[in-house]
């Protein structure tokens, strides 16, 4: 049984998960969220969402009232797959009194990761992360975007199958940002599956593969970007005609519609845009170019706000 | 591994508070004060330098033996260790559970392969092991200079570091508690330092009504608060053990040195009874007054480990 749902090709595969806090705030109310192997994951929500509960639920900081599911094929808090498990919280507090190789040694011990193999480890990543000069510094007396870097250290230290980060990339300045991305997609390329919850939806659409909108307790859509695009592509047909009316009609029985001197298509049916070019052309209108446009994620996130009457 | 980690860190936690290292130097102080004073075979030295000839305190006599052990035992074990000690101890380890649960902290080691009953223990034992050192270092120094400037190897001086160790766990078992209720240090610290007098008055009151002559010694206010005696960490027997462990005659010579020979008969006659209930108090046993009194921290223990394994972070 247990050998059947570690082969799945899901590392998260959470179903129906409730949580309530003080029997009155419900801040889940059933979500399901599956997230592939190898994959990059973003969970979006506005405020009160439920994200930071879904994570903690998921890190076993908060106990879900009700769940049914796996993380990396074995039950929720399963110490073997904690281990090879990484997390980055948001507005994490690292003890000041230790320095940053301290502070990595620690938390590899708590990992089980052997003194040297984690030695090894923090070494590379505060290369990479470019924290090797504040290794022997006191975490007190870091910035925020350097305790940003040391909690992704930490969070990698024990080169994790799973890495849950909340905000990763809060208070890095934009080579940092860039860093990050690059990191994660390093990482996604070697295979390791990535869980990312940010509010920053520019950052998450270069990096995610697929993500889920939770608002309200309940995920509202979830699905690759292109899915969840798909119907909110468009295209702009630009004329040089000062006035369309003449056409209106016609372009109107081709399901588009015309704003000023463009006609406007909705949806992915090329046929359809080929289908105006030649009732335009026929027209003797002259066509000055042909451009689809894909909406944003933060598009997307801002529609399915407002159809659920959040926004 | 994850065990060691754990009590590392409350170690560097509490060794990183300045109170430590002002206990430390106070230890020094103190050590330092008592090298002042020096005993040989013909008399007493004071500050290395100034010698008096005196019989009665030359190395070996009962008035310098006596000395050597009231100031290890009275003074340094019971007062010191045992009150600005503890006090000093709570402080220093007040923070650590509220700091281990403050957000942002807990999520990133709860993340980690660790139950939370480790992480409990854990945490627990590496306050005990702070307070174990603290107390070793002061007990070996004073320990050192009693050997060096008073003649006096008293090996069994050291069982003052467990006692005061187990003191404190009576005391931080309660801090612990309300920790994992509260959020921030101060309350714990205020509601533990409650709970310390708490223990001290039910043992007082306890000890009051066993010498009030007043008092029926059958009566149900006796047994009252002989049971409640039995309910509470027994604090106040820590220095009555430690003096029978360290010296067994200078507890009762406590008692047998105090004179009321001033008095009238009749208040004479009262204070005899006084001594001889409070020498009945003080004649308890030591394992039944350990054993019941670690059973009570570990309920409390428990039912505080019952609400960390259980709540939300």
């Amino acid at each position: 049984m247990v050998q059947v749902t570690e082969l799945t090709n899901l590392a998260v595969d959470l179903v129906d998960v409730h949580k309530t806090y003080k029997k009155k705030v419900h801040a889940l109310r059933g979500v399901n969220v599956q997230v592939r192997r190898g994959e990059i994951f973003g969970l979006l929500g506005p405020n009160g969402a439920g994200k930071s509960t879904l994570v903690k639920i998921m890190m076993t900081v908060v106990r879900p009232d009700k769940l049914i599911g796996t993380i990396l094929g074995r039950p929720l808090g399963n110490r073997k797959k904690l281990a090879v498990t990484g997390y980055l919280p948001e507005n994490h507090r690292f003890p000041a009194y230790l320095t940053g190789a301290q502070l990595l040694d620690h938390y590899g011990a708590l990992a089980k990761v052997p003194k040297a193999v984690r030695r090894k480890r923090a070494a590379e990543l505060l290369e990479r992360l470019a924290m090797s000069r504040w290794a022997k510094t006191r975490v007190g007396e870091y910035s925020k975007g350097m305790m940003q870097r040391l909690g992704l250290a930490q969070a990698l230290l024990n080169d994790p199958e799973l890495l849950v980060l909340d905000e990763p990339t809060d208070g890095l300045d934009p080579a940092g940002r860039l860093a990050v991305r690059e990191l994660l997609q390093e990482l996604r390329a070697r295979g390791k599956t990535i869980f990312l919850n940010s509010h920053l939806l520019s950052e998450l659409e270069m990096v995610c593969d697929r993500v889920s909108i939770l608002i309200g307790g309940l995920v509202a859509r979830q699905g690759t970007l292109a899915e969840l695009t798909e119907h909110t592509v468009e295209y702009r047909i630009a004329t040089a005609a000062v006035d369309l009316s003449a056409v209106r009609e016609a372009v109107e029985r081709c399901g588009a519609k015309v704003d000023g001197s463009e006609v406007i298509l909705t949806g992915h049916d090329t046929a359809k845009v080929n289908e105006l070019i030649d009732l335009l052309r026929g027209r003797e209108i002259v066509i000055e170019s042909v451009t689809p446009h894909r909406f944003s994620l933060e598009e997307v996130f801002m529609e399915t706000l407002g159809t659920s009457g959040q926004s | 591994m994850q065990m060691w980690a754990l009590i590392v860190d409350s170690l560097r936690h509490t060794l990183d508070r300045k109170i430590f290292w002002v206990m430390l130097a106070i230890s020094v102080v103190i050590a330092a004060a008592m090298a002042c004073i020096g005993f040989d075979e013909t008399g007493v030295t004071v500050f290395f330098k100034w010698h008096f000839d005196d019989p009665a305190f030359q190395v070996g006599t009962a008035a310098q033996r006596s000395f050597a052990t009231e100031i290890l035992v009275y003074w340094l074990t019971d007062k010191y260790l045992g009150f600005v000690g503890v006090l000093v101890a709570l402080v220093s380890t007040a923070s650590i559970f509220p700091s281990v649960m403050e957000s942002g902290t807990v999520d990133v080691v709860l993340a980690k392969p660790l139950s939370r009953t480790k992480l409990f223990v854990g945490k627990y034992f590496g306050c005990m092991t702070f307070v174990l050192l603290q107390s070793a270092v002061f007990v070996g120094l004073t320990f050192l200079v009693a050997g060096w400037r008073w003649k006096q190897w008293l090996w069994a001086y050291f069982w003052a570091v467990p006692l005061f160790v187990i003191l404190f766990s009576y005391i931080y078992a309660c801090c612990v508690f309300f920790a994992v209720w509260m959020r921030g240090s101060l309350g714990p610290l205020l509601l533990s330092l409650g709970c310390w007098v708490l223990f001290f008055g039910v043992q007082s009151t306890n000890s009051v009504v066993h010498v009030l002559p007043m008092v029926p010694q059958d009566s149900a206010l006796v047994k009252v608060t002989s049971a409640a005696r039995w309910a509470v960490p027994r604090t106040q027997d820590i220095p009555h053990i430690a003096a029978r462990l360290i010296d067994p005659e200078i507890a009762d010579k406590m008692l047998d040195r105090v004179s009321f020979d001033n008095m009238p008969a009749k208040d004479q006659e009262d204070m005899g009874r006084v001594m001889e209930g409070t020498k009945t108090v003080m004649s308890f046993d030591m394992a039944a007054s350990l054993a019941s009194s670690l059973g009570i921290e570990a309920i409390i223990l428990i039912l505080a480990l019952g609400r960390f394994v259980r709540r939300d972070f």
